[in-house]
């Protein structure tokens, strides 16, 4: 593993750590509202300033991540889980059913799915729950589609046909030679999935249709930052930058994965 | 008329073409023998300047007093395709296939020549005919013809700009044995009339023994041996041309291992 | 060729209609009451005999199959239902907004196609010096901004703070800008990566040396062998663009305040507005079959092995 990577690595670590930990020892309270801090720039009191209703925007930020940032990792999971399981069986147990899942998954690929997740979450309600069912319903079919893609061609390669004829068990095939081939490129499109999902996410609330306000998720923010636009930039400035720079973070991560991948398959050869 | 000199290729970590020094004059031919990974068409790569990085060439091929590897690409153009024709074994590796024939090798002459749509598509024609192929051949997109068509169209193409040396890479080894015949015997007709100097590369030995006057025979990247056909085929001197010529007489069809 | 079009239009029709149903199908298996929706949306009282009344007049008791045949029964005589909140025609409605979300895709399309064009050859190009590296940068930047923060920020700077550009609503081209950018910059980051890679892929191919050994230039090599083929092989995604594009301008609409089918159709989800909802979902779907039916087209009309099969179906 480069040097690159473990920083990509620490730097998730240290980044959930805040989410879970800086709550517990931060003195300011993201919810309590005082009409005598309105909209205060950033000072050495409130770092990053206050709202509206003179909530500590950096206490906000730091309790709004669990919902923007832990939310789509539960959705990269959840879709992952679903994603690889349905594809792994489609590809091993071919016939009529590796032909159906083919067929529905090129139909929902060509249709704009994030367009019906949007209007699932509007009709069936606001909320957490719903947001995630939503997403995790349109994120799978990509990671399906990819496990049973590889799955199909590696089992056709030669070696795992000699694989098959020297006896080698199935579960012993799977892990030598499946998992190496399907895993790297699942881990980079799940990498890339956590920063659209959480462009989603805040994307939702944004719309109003996503995590209702007084929670401070991200997107839901800038949607409240909107009629002190002017007058209160940093109020727009400092949740957009957080979505920004966890979503770079993780397209970062996804790009770095790809790249060494690459590497070292080229190397092999 | 072209002379190599330590030609060589490697990599960072790897000699992947030991230097080589050989020459051509006007109308001779040579051979290249080998097995396939030998380095014969790494050989012909770098003789035209076409690898690049990772790979390094070194030594120096002069054409005409013109040293190569120091030339620019705008120059190098010039030279690749008027100068030396390149031949490759693949087939499918000449024409792009979105794209008529005929205007791909309108397209070639006139990089070389100014001259006019239509006296370039004259010279096409004649050429494809020259190759035993007829004029609607000239409307047909690549994936239109057989293989052996394919390579006699191909071989119009380099023709057409009247190449001084000819670098044909297995020219013949996917194809039937007309077309195989009709590609040598241009060969050897446009070296008798009109002075063609020629590196044919290949792994058969009859085919190379009809076509050349000196081989020289490569083995992983290196010269082992190298003389007249004559010399050759009576008193090998390497293992490896030895078994070689063992194979053929005793499996009575002059082909080294290939695939 | 002409077989082929009328073929693949044919094709299309048990698609649409199996996309209807199932469009029908999924609204119903959503939670939520129709006839709850309707009377907030029409803002009368909501009581146990007024949902009754109203489940009735919208037949909401019936089964789905009577509900989906009464449904495509009207339809084909373009009748798609009125909306809950204005009781007007819900096509005629569509109608009125949907030529500004037009606009604002078209322009941005074209944009879009341009700049990654553009920026995907000169990456490609000059690979690995500078101009690769920023444009590497400006891409993984610009699929990590999200469109609403990135709208909030063009109209910061260029409407609010330099005054160059107006900040919403549609008039003169001016107006056009900021949510054109905003709209395209995502795509821009995206496709022209994926641009670049299939130009270099293209380098790879056999007949790119072959090219090369006969001497031709290097502007004809580039302009007639690479960038033709690293095109014809950007089609397809070109279209989900497009599809994209169309379907996607939620936010943008918000943000500039654009008097389009996105806006139009915010409020008719957050009022629960089925008909409005069914028909807008439909209508996309359409929209992407004929893309994908257009993209098909161009890429057999383009190819000339396919232009030239017998019969001229694609098989898949």
């Amino acid at each position: 593993m480069s040097r690159t990577s473990k920083v990509y690595i620490s730097m998730a670590a240290i980044g959930l750590l805040m989410i879970f930990i800086a709550p517990l020892v931060m003195n300011q309270d993201p919810f309590s509202a005082h009409s005598a801090n309105r909209l205060l720039p950033p000072s050495s009191s409130h770092l990053l300033g206050t709202d509206h209703l003179g909530r500590d925007l950096l206490s906000r930020i730091v309790y709004g991540a669990r919902y923007t940032v832990v939310t789509a990792l539960v959705i990269v999971v959840i879709s992952g889980l679903i994603g690889m399981s349905v594809g792994f069986v489609s590809a091993t147990s071919g016939g009529v059913i590796d032909h159906v899942f083919m067929r529905f998954t090129e139909w929902m690929s060509a249709f704009p799915s994030v367009i019906l997740a949007f209007l699932f979450v509007g009709i069936a309600g606001p909320g957490l729950l719903n947001i995630l069912i939503a997403l995790s319903l349109v994120f799978w079919i990509p990671i399906a589609r990819l496990v049973r893609n590889t799955t199909v061609r590696t089992m056709q390669e030669p070696y795992y046909e000699s694989a098959i004829i020297s006896g080698v068990p199935y579960v012993k095939r799977i892990q030598r030679h499946l998992v190496p081939a399907i895993l790297p490129q699942v881990l980079v499109l799940l990498a890339l999935n956590v920063g659209s999902a959480m462009l989603h996410i805040a994307g939702f609330s944004f719309l109003g249709i996503g995590i209702q306000p007084p929670l401070p998720e991200w997107g839901a923010m800038l949607n409240e930052s909107r009629s002190y636009f002017y007058a209160a930039p940093w109020l727009m400035i400092v949740p957009g930058t957080a979505i920004f720079l966890v979503v770079f973070f993780w397209n970062g991560l996804s790009e770095r994965m790809r790249d060494e991948f690459d590497q070292k398959r080229g190397s092999g050869l | 008329m072209i002379e190599v000199n330590n030609l060589a290729v490697k990599t960072e970590t790897q000699m992947l073409l030991e230097p080589l020094s050989f020459c051509i004059q006007k109308g001779e031919s040579i051979g290249v023998l080998g097995e396939s990974g030998a380095g014969k068409t790494m050989l012909t790569m770098a003789l035209l300047q076409l690898l690049s990085s990772p790979l390094q060439v070194e030594g120096s091929v002069i054409v005409h007093d013109q040293d190569l590897s120091v030339l620019s690409n705008e120059q190098l153009r010039s030279v690749r395709g008027n100068t030396l024709g390149y031949v490759p074994q693949n087939v499918q590796a000449i024409f792009d296939p979105y794209r008529k024939i005929g205007v791909q090798m309108v397209e070639t002459i006139r990089a070389h020549e100014r001259t006019t749509k239509r006296e370039a598509k004259r010279t096409a024609m004649a050429s494809l005919r020259e190759v035993q192929l007829k004029d609607e051949h000239y409307h047909f997109f690549p994936f239109q013809l057989s293989g052996g068509m394919l390579q006699r169209a191909g071989m119009a193409l380099v023709f057409s700009l009247q190449p001084e040396l000819v670098i044909a890479d297995e020219p013949t080894t996917a194809l039937d044995k007309e077309t195989k015949t009709v590609i040598l015997e241009l060969l050897l007709r446009k070296q008798r009339e009109e002075g063609l100097s020629i590196l044919f590369v290949s792994h058969e030995i009859d085919v190379i023994k009809k076509m050349v006057t000196r081989i020289l025979v490569l083995e992983n990247g290196k010269c082992v041996e190298r003389g007249s056909v004559d010399q050759l085929m009576n008193e090998p001197s390497s293992d490896r041309l030895k078994s070689f010529l063992h194979y053929e007489v005793v499996l009575g069809r002059g082909t080294m291992k290939n695939d | 060729m002409l077989r082929m079009l009328s073929w693949r239009l044919c094709a299309l029709v048990p698609s649409i209609v199996l996309l209807s149903f199932v469009v029908f199908l999924a609204l119903h298996l959503i939670p939520g009451d129709p006839a709850v929706a309707y009377l907030s949306a029409s803002q009368l009282p909501i009581t146990e005999e007024a949902i009754e009344r109203v489940t009735i007049e919208l037949g909401l008791d019936r089964t789905v199959w009577e509900q989906y045949a009464s449904w495509v029964s009207s339809a084909l005589t373009m009748d798609f239902g009125t909306s809950y909140m204005t009781g007007e025609p819900v096509i005629e409605e569509f109608l009125f907004y949907f030529p500004a979300t037009v606009e604002l895709s078209v322009w941005a399309f074209l944009i879009v196609i341009l700049s990654v064009i553009g920026l995907g050859s000169a990456s490609a190009y000059y690979r690995k010096t500078w101009v690769d590296y920023s444009s590497r940068l400006f891409s993984i930047v610009g699929a990590s901004l999200p469109s609403f923060w990135l709208g909030f920020l063009l109209l910061y700077v260029f409407s609010m703070s330099l005054g160059i550009f107006p900040s919403g609503n549609r008039g003169t081209v001016a107006h056009y800008v900021l949510p054109v950018l905003t709209l395209a910059i995502p795509y821009i980051a995206i496709y022209s990566r994926l641009f670049r890679t299939s130009l270099l892929e293209v380098e790879k191919l056999p007949w790119m040396s072959h090219a090369r050994a006969r001497g031709l230039s290097e502007k004809t090599i580039w302009l007639k062998f690479q960038l033709r083929h690293g095109v014809l092989a950007l089609l397809p995604v070109l279209g989900i663009v497009m599809g994209y594009l169309l379907a996607g301008t939620f936010i943008v609409e918000n943000i500039f305040s654009w008097p389009g089918v996105g806006r139009y159709m915010m409020n008719a989800i957050v009022q629960r507005d089925y008909p409005v909802i069914q028909f807008y979902i439909l209508v996309i779907a359409c929209l992407f079959l004929l893309i994908n039916l257009i993209v098909d087209l161009l890429q057999a009309w383009l190819d000339p092995r396919q232009r030239h099969q017998k019969g001229g179906v694609k098989h898949v």
